[in-house]
């Protein structure tokens, strides 16, 4: 655990040693590239399903006129995000999709009127306290946008009896390729400092640390301008932590400990160490919400890979296919192979490109036919490096190998629920095994196991 | 933006339609809930302090005045009274005055009307003189630069067929009745106006005759005269138009004004603000008042002059500094086109400010007339007045309303009010005297909102001081933002739109301003006035609009006022004519978007990129750091070195083929372990030895070690180190001749190696040196320590192996050395240890996975060997120590897991 939680705050001058991580090559091409507004899409396809949690229920019906912000879906359960029209134009059907992850949910489909009025109960919350924030929050729609998708208003609804002392903005952004987030530091850092602002006053936060890779030192400059200006922030309690560029320098949990030297135990959340965590992105939209009340119907989309004509950052409407997107970044090079939504290291293979963008997808990574190795998995020769460089400190060859043989047992003892998926062990495999996809194998072996005792 | 990359992309002529739409949507009230950026304070409306939030209430009042320019409410006769008395006030004034006052008013309404006709027509006859100044430059111009003279005149042709469509409008209009006084008056503005138009030609032409000469000189001082030129001409245009328009906004409002105050003298709603308005009408004597508003026009009209005047010549710099003088051809061209433009856009503001203002004229002419009879529902005029109010009181709590599109869809079709203006004259006032009274009582009330506010723009605008103290400072109307408005112009074309879009919200357009002005960005939009008033919508998001416009909008700046100054913080998709899209897709038989052909894509778990260290690429490395100890051994035992090393490693190759053959397994003679393992083999052999004894060892290494278990991954021994204890048992003579190095070219000498000296005493030990280079006797590749140390340098600094093994395997050798007396240097580089800790012992498969597990195993190597050394009946101890910690490793490992993240647990 962190060895200044029963001491005094203090902001720690370098991040705190982690457990391994490798070194990734950035391939950020499009950093320099201003983001782009897509062209309004022909037809939204707004999935259910766009965070971590309960699915929502539609709320329109077939031929309901919509506007843009108006509420197409919503769900009572805690741990959900209601969902916004991004187009105006008409509910043409309400149908089923699958996501990439293979699960299948409901989805609204508009098609766009090309108006794009906005509906008229859009207004900005007045917030007050954290439970006002919370609510608002919770009614923006907004979840993490890093990547993970969870709601976003869990993290302001801080438990009975749980205090949370840092603030912790996660800029790593520690995929290759991806720019969105450092887009968005670069051309909204304004929102970005005013909503941490804001929230720091509501929670009475006085350590808000923006931890940056220092791969970023353009956005690691404007952040820490407007974070020193001593008129804003006379006690200085917004610093930026400039990190190491190792991946996954991004996952919360690995930030965390960077950051603080906290370490969040197996099954908790970051309040369980006193901290938030918010992705770049996910901060800079409190601000505009804030100040417009317009839910989150757009997403900054990083759309590149060696197939891709154009590579660029692109604001899109949540919903918008990614053929129209791929489509407006020039289209493909040469035949695409591997259609990713995300990043190389965490991001989903896509099996067509009419699934549309959710929230939480930051970037379309297309690789071409001669770029994607399909090479079968080698013997593994005990080399050691997946657990040398796992961030959570686990043994994937010993995982793996209890994986194949079924050992709930043994895999509760190598925590494997700790596994974040990072894929650093893959990454790092000589004999290429698929260990990401042994350890997701193994957590449905302890889930299905978790539900027999029950 | 980067036009190349819309080259590029190939869409340039789709979708990203000229702005405009989104912006009414948001500004239409003007008063986003901005947040000063300056500001250390939050005040998302979640401050505490009262004060603050009084404070920033007051920012956002006067930043909300700025993009909307709506102007303050402020009254020449009655200053600053409460709301409460003049409410109180109105209420006892309006039930003995309103009847009287109405009828007045409706004089005074239809004078006005016709003081506008007149004033149009002398205004028309000033601008067709104009015209004629302006064709007098045009040719002065044209011996300068022919080009920008050709199209200067069809501008001025243009502006020509213009004031003949207003005459005839003003032909309509003009049959109206009369007041004398106010003809007089108008003709007084007029004659102002004419004088006026003289003076800006005389500039004109004076200004083109200069330019001219100078551009005789200088292609760049041509370009600064082409721009002076459009600039006058375009201000003129502009003047003429806000003559008009202001003349028509002041017959407008006294009509409105006294429809108002007839409708509903029973109403006890709350006017307020309304109330001011009546106050207004009734307290003035209408028809002195008119002819004081006509002469205010053409006064606003001449300071209007002279402001503009000056601006052009603060343009030029920026012209000229925009372009370089390099392709100054090109730009002039590029230039005059863009003159062009910007005259056509004026010429068709000019055009429908006439046409409206006469639709605007005879519908409030006829709607004062027909007041007095009929009145709107009570409802609905409550409404309208809320809505009033709402604007006027600047009511924060409806950011985002409608567009003015939806009020109009919602409202009566008779009465469409924005609508009207845009429908030829004729139509409008046969329309409204068609409909019954109900309807044209109705038609007045939809103005209501619009022309209302009108009359406090106006107001505002032209109040008493600003036109009697201002005469020379160049303010035109409100000093403050009006000092803004001409400085922005100073900066750009785009300003200039913008200074546009301002002078249409002074003229009570602030609703229509907003369509106003987007029409004015396609020169050919004006033609769609012609058009039924239903299909305006959809000219506006026509073809041709959506194909010039196809720019990507670049999303870029943290400050709200870059998005188009809505003041809307959030990047907006802009609005599109999907039909068009759709039709054009359907033309050219693509497909939708959404079904495109699908791709042969590959799904697969993440991560989808690998670091490229394969298992051959770390073996490959592996027999890169062997070499140098490969060239030791040829070097002090000649080409036999070299043989027995071949012979090992062909054989553990076939021996490998044929095993995973035999097995049935997948081949993995590609990934060069068996290489190695026969590489290491042969290093550890006498360099006299049996071929026929060398190829035994490699195949029991390889068959036995190593593929009875399961081949790479799965031996629980090193295959190199356990074949050589196999080979010593089985042939312990041939695995103890050593010979001499440099010896093998006479007959090779044999000799104990310097472990042998060490243990049974005697003989001569090599140096240090000797020791280091290898000039000793010994296994083939164990002698040369260097060789071999820089092959194990090579692999940490590649990262196949780490420290941990290497350093703890010598470093124990060397200290157990020490304490038991023995010279650590020796122990060190006799013997197999440098190889067995660099080569054997941090083989991937038998070694812990962990650290820590690696400190151990490096640590029992070397404890062992010096054990079995010392101690033991053999002179080395190396590969036993190896395989005696092999055979330990699970266990080892098993003791040393890690502790996962954020646990605190004991290894177990």
């Amino acid at each position: 655990m962190g060895n200044q939680q029963n001491g005094e705050l203090f902001f720690p001058n370098r991040p705190f040693q982690g457990y391994g991580g490798v070194s990734l090559p950035h391939l950020k091409g499009t950093e320099n590239l201003p983001s782009e507004i897509i062209p309004l899409p022909e037809r939204v396809i707004i999935s259910m399903q766009q965070h971590v949690g309960a699915p929502c229920e539609p709320v329109v019906a077939v031929g309901d006129h919509v506007d843009i912000g108006q509420l197409v879906g919503d769900s009572k359960a805690f741990i959900s995000a209601p969902i916004h029209a991004s187009v105006s134009g008409t509910v043409a059907a309400i149908g089923e999709l699958m996501l990439p992850n293979g699960q299948k949910t409901k989805t609204v489909v508009i098609d766009a009127d090309g108006k794009q009025t906005m509906w008229k109960g859009i207004k900005p919350p007045k917030i007050k306290n954290v439970k006002e924030l919370s609510e608002a929050v919770r009614a923006s729609g907004l979840v993490g946008l890093g990547g993970a998708g969870f709601p976003a208003h869990v993290k302001f609804s801080i438990p009975e009896g749980k205090h949370a002392d840092t603030l912790i903005i996660n800029g790593a952004e520690c995929e290759p390729f991806l720019t969105a987030d450092y887009r968005e530091m670069i051309e909204d850092p304004g929102h970005v400092l005013r909503s941490i602002y804001f929230i720091k006053k509501i929670l009475d936060i006085h350590r808000v640390i923006i931890g940056i890779e220092s791969n970023k030192p353009e956005g690691i400059r404007v952040l820490s301008e407007i974070a020193y200006n001593d008129e804003r922030d006379p006690l200085n309690e917004v610093r930026v932590l400039p990190l190491k560029a190792s991946y996954p320098q991004g996952a919360e949990k690995v930030l965390i400990n960077s950051c603080t030297g906290r370490r969040v135990p197996r099954g908790k959340l970051p309040i369980d160490v006193g901290c938030i965590v918010m992705n770049i992105a996910t901060i800079s939209f409190i601000s505009k919400y804030l100040a417009t009340g317009v839910p989150l119907i757009n997403k900054r989309v990083t759309v590149d890979g060696t197939a891709i004509v154009n590579p660029k950052n692109v604001i899109a409407p949540i919903g918008t296919p990614i053929a129209d997107i791929i489509d407006f970044c020039g289209g493909y090079k040469t035949d695409p192979r591997k259609l990713l939504m995300g990043g190389p290291m965490m991001g989903i293979a896509m099996f067509d490109e009419t699934t549309p963008i959710l929230k939480q997808n930051n970037g379309i990574v297309v690789f071409a036919r001669e770029d994607v190795a399909e090479t079968e998995p080698t013997d593994c020769i005990r080399c050691g490096r997946c657990a040398a460089n796992c961030p959570m400190h686990l043994q994937p060859l010993l995982i793996e190998h209890y994986v194949r043989q079924g050992d709930v047992a043994a895999l509760e003892r190598h925590s494997l629920m700790t596994c974040i998926e990072c894929g650093s062990c893959a990454y790092v495999c000589p004999a290429q095994r698929k260990l990401v996809q042994y350890m997701r194998m193994g957590k449905t072996l302890l889930r299905k196991a978790g539900e027999k005792k029950k | 933006m980067r036009p190349e990359d819309i080259k590029n992309n190939g869409r340039a002529g789709e979708g990203y339609g000229a702005d405009g739409q989104m912006r009414s949507d948001y500004s239409e009230r003007g008063s986003l809930p901005e947040y000063n950026d300056d500001s250390n304070e939050i005040i998302i409306g979640g401050s505490d302090d009262d004060a603050d939030y009084d404070e920033y209430s007051r920012r956002l009042e006067r930043r909300a005045a700025k993009p909307a320019r709506r102007p303050k409410i402020e009254y020449e006769d009655d200053g600053r009274i409460s709301r409460r008395e003049r409410k109180r006030a109105f209420r006892k004034a309006r039930e003995q005055e309103a009847a009287e006052a109405a009828a007045e008013a409706a004089e005074a309404a239809a004078a006005i009307a016709e003081e506008a006709a007149d004033s149009g027509e002398i205004i028309i006859g000033a601008s067709e003189a104009a015209g004629e100044e302006i064709e007098r430059a045009e040719n002065a111009a044209e011996a300068a630069v022919s080009q920008a003279a050709d199209r200067a005149s069809q501008q001025m042709q243009h502006i020509e067929t213009i004031s003949e469509e207003a005459a005839g409008v003003v032909h309509n209009a003009a049959s109206h009745p009369t007041i004398e006084r106010i003809e007089d008056s108008a003709s007084a503005a007029a004659e102002d106006v004419i004088e006026i138009i003289e003076e800006t030609a005389e500039d004109i032409k004076d200004a083109v005759s200069d330019k001219a000469g100078t551009v005789k000189e200088k292609a760049k001082e041509i370009r600064e005269a082409i721009a002076d030129k459009a600039e006058a001409v375009k201000e003129k245009a502009e003047d003429i138009r806000e003559a008009i328009a202001d003349k028509a906004e002041a017959v407008k409002e006294k009509a409105e004004n006294i429809a108002d105050a007839i409708v509903d003298p029973d109403d006890d709603f709350d006017y307020t603000d309304g109330s001011d308005i009546l106050d207004d009408i009734v307290d003035t004597d209408d028809a002195a008042d008119a002819v004081e508003n006509a002469g205010r026009a053409a006064e606003s009209v001449s300071r209007a002059e002279r402001p503009r005047r000056a601006a052009p010549a603060k343009r030029i710099p920026d012209a000229a500094r925009r372009v370089p003088s390099a392709d100054v051809g090109e730009e002039i061209s590029e230039q005059v086109a863009a003159i062009k433009e910007e005259i056509s856009g004026k010429a068709a503001q000019f055009k429908e400010t006439i046409s409206e203002t006469t639709v605007h004229a005879a519908a409030a002419g006829a709607a004062a007339a027909k007041a007095a009879g009929k009145r709107p529902s009570r409802v609905e005029r409550i409404d309208h007045e809320r809505d009033i109010l709402d604007e006027l009181l600047g009511d924060d709590t409806e950011y985002y309303s409608a567009p003015p599109e939806d009020n109009i869809q919602t409202s009566d079709d008779t009465a469409a009010a924005p609508e009207t203006a845009e429908q030829p004259a004729a139509e409008a006032s046969a329309e409204t005297e068609d409909v019954p009274g109900e309807g044209a009582a109705a038609a007045s009330v939809e103005d209501g909102p619009v022309e209302e506010e009108a009359v406090e723009a106006y107001t505002d605008e032209v109040p008493a001081e600003a036109y009697n103290e201002e005469e020379d400072s160049g303010v035109y109307a409100d000093g403050e933002e009006d000092g803004e408005t001409f400085a922005d112009e100073d900066e750009d074309g785009e300003e200039y739109a913008d200074e546009d879009e301002d002078s249409e919200a002074y003229d009570g357009e602030e609703e229509d301003g907003e369509a106003y002005t987007d029409e004015d960005e396609d020169g050919e939009a004006y033609t769609d006035e012609e058009e039924p008033a239903e299909e305006t919508e959809e000219e506006y998001y026509g073809e041709d609009e959506y194909e010039e416009a196809g720019e990507p909008e670049i999303y870029d700046g943290s400050d709200e006022d870059e998005y188009d100054g809505s003041g809307l913080p959030l990047p907006v998709v802009k609005p599109r004519n999907l039909d068009a899209v759709r039709k054009r897709r359907e033309a050219s038989g693509e497909k939708s978007p959404a079904k495109v052909p699908r791709h042969d894509l590959l799904v697969s778990a993440s991560p989808h990129i690998h670091c490229g260290e394969t298992t051959r690429v770390l073996m490959g490395d592996v027999i890169i750091a062997l070499i140098p100890a490969l060239i030791a051994s040829v070097l002090w035992f000649g080409w036999r070195a070299l043989m027995i090393t071949g012979v090992c490693v062909v054989t553990s190759v076939i021996t490998e083929f044929i095993c995973r053959r035999v097995m049935k397994r997948r081949q993995t003679v590609g990934d060069l372990s068996a290489v190695v393992t026969g590489m290491l083999l042969a290093f550890c052999l006498p360099p006299e030895i049996n071929p026929v004894f060398a190829i035994i060892g490699s195949v029991v290494a390889i068959a036995v070690v190593k593929q009875m278990f399961g081949g790479i991954g799965m031996n629980f021994a090193n295959p190199a180190a356990t074949a050589r204890i196999v080979m010593m048992l089985s042939f312990p003579a041939a695995m103890t001749t050593w010979s001499r190095p440099f010896y093998y070219y006479l007959d090779a000498i044999s000799e104990a190696t310097p472990l042998t000296k060490l243990a049974e005493g005697g003989g001569e030990l090599p140096t240090y040196a000797e020791l280091l280079v290898g000039y000793h006797s010994g296994c083939i590749g164990e002698t040369c320590a260097v060789a071999l140390l820089l092959g194990g340098a090579y692999l940490l600094l590649r990262g196949v192996i780490s420290w941990e093994i290497p350093i703890s395997f010598m470093g124990t050798v060397a200290l157990f050395s020490l304490i038991v007396g023995q010279d650590p240097v020796y122990q060190l580089l006799s013997g197999g240890v440098i190889l067995g800790a660099v080569f054997m012992a941090t083989d991937y498969v038998t070694s812990p996975v962990n650290s820590k597990g690696r400190l151990i195993f490096g640590f029992g190597c070397g404890l062992f060997t010096m054990l079995i050394r010392l101690y033991g009946n053999m002179p080395e101890g190396v590969s036993f120590a190896i395989l005696l910690m092999n055979i330990l490793t699970p266990h080892i490992d098993r003791l040393t897991l890690p502790v996962p993240f954020g646990e605190e647990r004991e290894a177990a």
